[in-house]
């Protein structure tokens, strides 16, 4: 079967069950796809209220469920994940069973006058507002959103349905479920499998259970929307946090798909835990920040730095940053620390064969050719030399500083 | 089946060892019994206070102000993953590594028994903590919980691991050394080793470093603290950034008449109850989301804080006072909920079943058992599978649930 992707092994006691729905996103849906999730998490026709749900799940020997959704570019996948106890470990669990829920939480939910409920829309629309307001009146909350909306002249990077709380005003659970029907309910999925199975079997559980002649998207999956870099823009604003930031972000000039790796190798040269190189010149030689992160938004080529400190010292914080680009690039010396690097990364492909999420995420992102696949991007990384970061540093332009500032009360 | 094998070392050091073949990586972790929750000691027969804070100072001072350099740091450039945390009740180091594990424990071990005390070093440290600390000032639930803490507790005066930017600052070079002496020997601490590794070389090895460590000599107790039995305030109400109204009842449960594996029988018995009734599954939850009390879901947690249980239940809502209503009276009428107990037992049943596919499922609850119960096994089936509704019943009806205090975070509009 084309739509079924399954990984036999015998590491782990549970089995895992991811199904994808890939979907085009469009702004005007925004809304629709942000409550969909919720009405499929914790109901179905079978199990109509949250009660009955949880008690099923807790039947069924089901560790977890849960419906998300998740955006590149413009490129959407509706991901629904299982993960249930091996059979061979507790005699009494059924895949049969587990199935038949899964199929029927995916594709028979609860419906009233051809809606989605309208009371649980309600609930759903008043927590993702409180979330957002929430989120906004912390620092780094509203750090992520500003950051976005001032390199982005495009409107992609940036959309958020903070922006389109709107939406929700005039949303009927009809229209909802309409989306519901033309995203979901008339697509087959694609159903990736880990855990220790007998193949054969489990597939004619799922055929049972799932209509595999409807359609599947296969829409533009590895998706990349590279900002253009300009002038830059420095902003400071006054905030009542209690503390104060400064982020840089930069864009690559004429960044193509072929300098992901050096990218990553530039990240991991400044703040992973080996070179630590912005946390050292920051924080242990100057005692300015208490952290300093490095952010990189590959697809839409904006990288970004930032550091949390006080406000007399951002100006400073933000100095020390350019001046660690600055000796990286002038550097002739860098390659041992690149080779530590690539010898990290080999290492932490061994590490992560003991999480089966990441081994499905591999897959999947083979599959839908999202990434290329561990292997290969180890390949490409492990050929990085220091004339590579010079050269992409090099390349680097500052786009946007942007200044938080603590409200001075006294 | 307990595979976890317990070894004692002749300085006291209680050493356990988790191996699983089918594993890639090696976690190793060192604890020692000083949390947040710890306020006095007595060492040498002088009586010694520790400031909130404290074990939080100290954690970031053994890390970076080693001899054997900054632990972290030397572990990282070996490929290594490694941190440290403070919680209530301990402070860990820990690492997890691929290869080159003996390197691992001879940085980790060693670096943890020689901070350099200097007053540059706690300056340099209490930088960041400062910053830190000013971070999680800006959490929407730093000044509640800390609040909660306030109304529930008089003498005991803990509110938060790491403690407030005042009393950091005031601490000395030698309370920050009296403490480490008198908490990080060996009799007061726990080494764990999971995953993949040779046993016996491995605790070889290990006996061999710590031959070379010399412990300074302190006849060290803590002494018990006496806190009364009702809670202080019953209610306040305070101002937040947060964009609805929050209220939480904090049950102020004594823990006294339980005794040690009572303890333990406890704390699945609660967090049950808590499930049957506070949870998705309960009629309180149902009730108020249908009566529109709340629209999202009641949070709960349960804290033993020395002889005392802080049962914590909250959620946001626009009618606090119905909600803190409807939780007292859910709580203080018992219902029969045999079949749903049934449930969450066989689900647990499940959860400690697959509990081996990841080394952190198996050592993280083995952890919380040693260090919060002194009960140094793994939670197993047979365990599980022994508790039953009426010895359930009989727990939750030695629990008294008219002892709380109110504490609401207003909104900010």
């Amino acid at each position: 079967m084309k739509n079924i992707i399954i990984k036999k092994t015998k590491q782990f006691e549970t089995i895992c069950f991811r199904l994808v729905f890939p979907f085009e996103e469009k702004e005007e849906d925004m809304a629709k796809i942000c409550l969909l999730p919720s009405m499929l998490n914790y109901m179905s026709k079978k199990y109509p209220t949250e009660e009955e749900f949880k008690k099923a799940k807790l039947n069924n020997y089901i560790l977890s469920y849960g419906c998300n959704y998740s955006v590149i570019g413009t490129s959407g996948f509706i991901t629904f994940n299982l993960i249930t106890v091996n059979p061979s470990i507790i005699k009494d669990n059924s895949l049969a069973k587990v199935i038949e829920f899964l199929k029927e939480s995916i594709y028979e939910p609860k419906i009233i006058n051809k809606g989605f409920d309208k009371f649980e829309i309600r609930r759903e629309i008043d927590n993702v507002k409180r979330y957002w307001q929430n989120k906004t009146r912390q620092l780094t909350g509203y750090l992520d959103l500003k950051v976005s909306s001032l390199v982005d002249d495009e409107g992609i990077f940036s959309r958020s349905i903070s922006n389109h709380l709107d939406q929700f005003d005039n949303l009927t659970p009809q229209e909802l479920y309409a989306y519901y029907q033309d995203i979901i309910q008339s697509k087959s999925s694609y159903i990736f499998i880990i855990g220790d199975v007998k193949k054969k079997e489990l597939t004619t559980l799922l055929s049972k259970q799932f209509d595999f002649t409807k359609p599947t998207v296969t829409s533009k999956y590895a998706y990349n929307h590279f900002l253009k870099p300009r002038e830059v823009q420095y902003i400071t604003e006054e905030k009542d946090f209690k503390e104060s930031a400064v982020s840089l972000s930069f864009k690559f000039q004429d960044i193509s798909s072929e300098d992901r790796p050096t990218i990553n190798m530039l990240r991991r040269l400044l703040s992973s835990d080996i070179t630590r190189l912005l946390f050292n010149k920051l924080r242990t030689e100057a005692g300015l920040v208490y952290s300093v992160d490095t952010l990189n938004h590959y697809r839409y080529n904006v990288f970004e730095i930032v550091a949390y400190t006080n406000n007399d010292k951002l100006e400073l914080a933000k100095d020390k940053i350019l001046e660690v680009l600055d000796e990286l690039k002038n550097s002739l010396d860098i390659q041992p620390l690149i080779d530590e690097i690539i010898e990290d990364y080999k290492i932490a492909e061994t590490e992560n064969k003991d999480y089966q999420g990441y081994i499905l995420d591999d897959i999947m992102d083979e599959y839908f050719k999202l990434n290329e696949n561990k292997k290969k991007r180890l390949a490409k990384i492990s050929s990085c030399q220091a004339i590579d970061i010079k050269n992409l540093i090099e390349r680097m332009q500052l786009d946007t500083c942007l200044y938080i500032k603590e409200i001075d009360h006294e | 089946m307990n595979n976890i094998k317990q070894f004692t070392l002749d300085n006291g050091l209680s050493v356990y060892f988790y191996q699983d073949k089918r594993k890639h990586n090696v976690y190793v972790n060192l604890t020692t019994k000083l949390g947040g929750i710890h306020q006095e000691y007595i060492m040498d027969n002088k009586k010694h206070k520790i400031c909130d804070g404290m074990a939080h100072l100290i954690e970031h001072y053994v890390c970076e102000c080693s001899q054997e350099g900054d632990i972290v740091k030397r572990l990282g450039q070996k490929h290594m993953l490694s941190n440290a945390t403070t919680s209530m009740l301990k402070t860990s180091y820990y690492f997890s590594t691929t290869k080159d594990l003996e390197y691992g424990l001879k940085t980790l071990i060693k670096g943890c028994y020689c901070p350099i005390f200097s007053e540059e070093n706690l300056e340099k440290v209490k930088a960041p903590i400062y910053q830190e600390l000013k971070m999680h000032e800006d959490g929407l639930f730093y000044e509640f919980n800390h609040t909660v803490y306030d109304c529930v507790f008089k003498n005991i005066k803990f509110k938060d691991v790491g403690g407030n930017k005042d009393e950091v600052n005031n601490i000395t070079l030698e309370e920050v050394k009296n403490c480490y002496e008198a908490f990080y020997q060996p009799n007061n601490q726990c080494l764990f080793v999971a995953g993949n590794f040779p046993l016996k070389k491995t605790l070889n090895f290990i006996k061999k470093l710590y031959k070379d460590i010399n412990f300074p000599k302190h006849k060290v107790t803590y002494p018990k603290i006496n806190e009364p039995k009702k809670v202080v305030k019953k209610k306040q109400i305070i101002n937040s950034k947060a964009a609805q109204d929050y209220v939480e009842i904090a049950y102020k449960i004594d823990l006294h008449k339980f005794k040690k594996m009572e303890l333990l029988k406890l704390d699945f018995y609660f967090s049950t109850f808590l499930r049957l009734y506070c949870g998705i599954t309960s009629q309180l939850y149902n009730d108020m989301v249908k009566k529109k009390v709340i629209n999202t879901s009641i949070n709960y947690d349960n804290y033993k804080i020395f002889d005392y249980g802080l049962l914590s239940i909250g959620s946001y809502t626009d009618k606090p006072n119905v909600l803190v209503k409807n939780i007292n009276e859910a709580l203080n009428n018992f219902q029969d909920k045999k079949e749903e107990f049934e449930l969450y037992k066989k689900s647990l049943i499940a959860e400690i079943a697959v509990r081996p596919e990841r080394i952190g499922s198996v050592i993280g609850p083995f952890i919380e058992n040693v260090i919060a119960f002194d009960f140094p096994y793994q939670d197993s089936i047979e365990l599980i599978q022994s508790l039953n509704y009426q010895e359930f019943k009989k727990y939750i009806k030695r629990l008294d649930f008219t002892n709380y205090a109110v504490v609401i975070m207003k909104k900010q509009d």
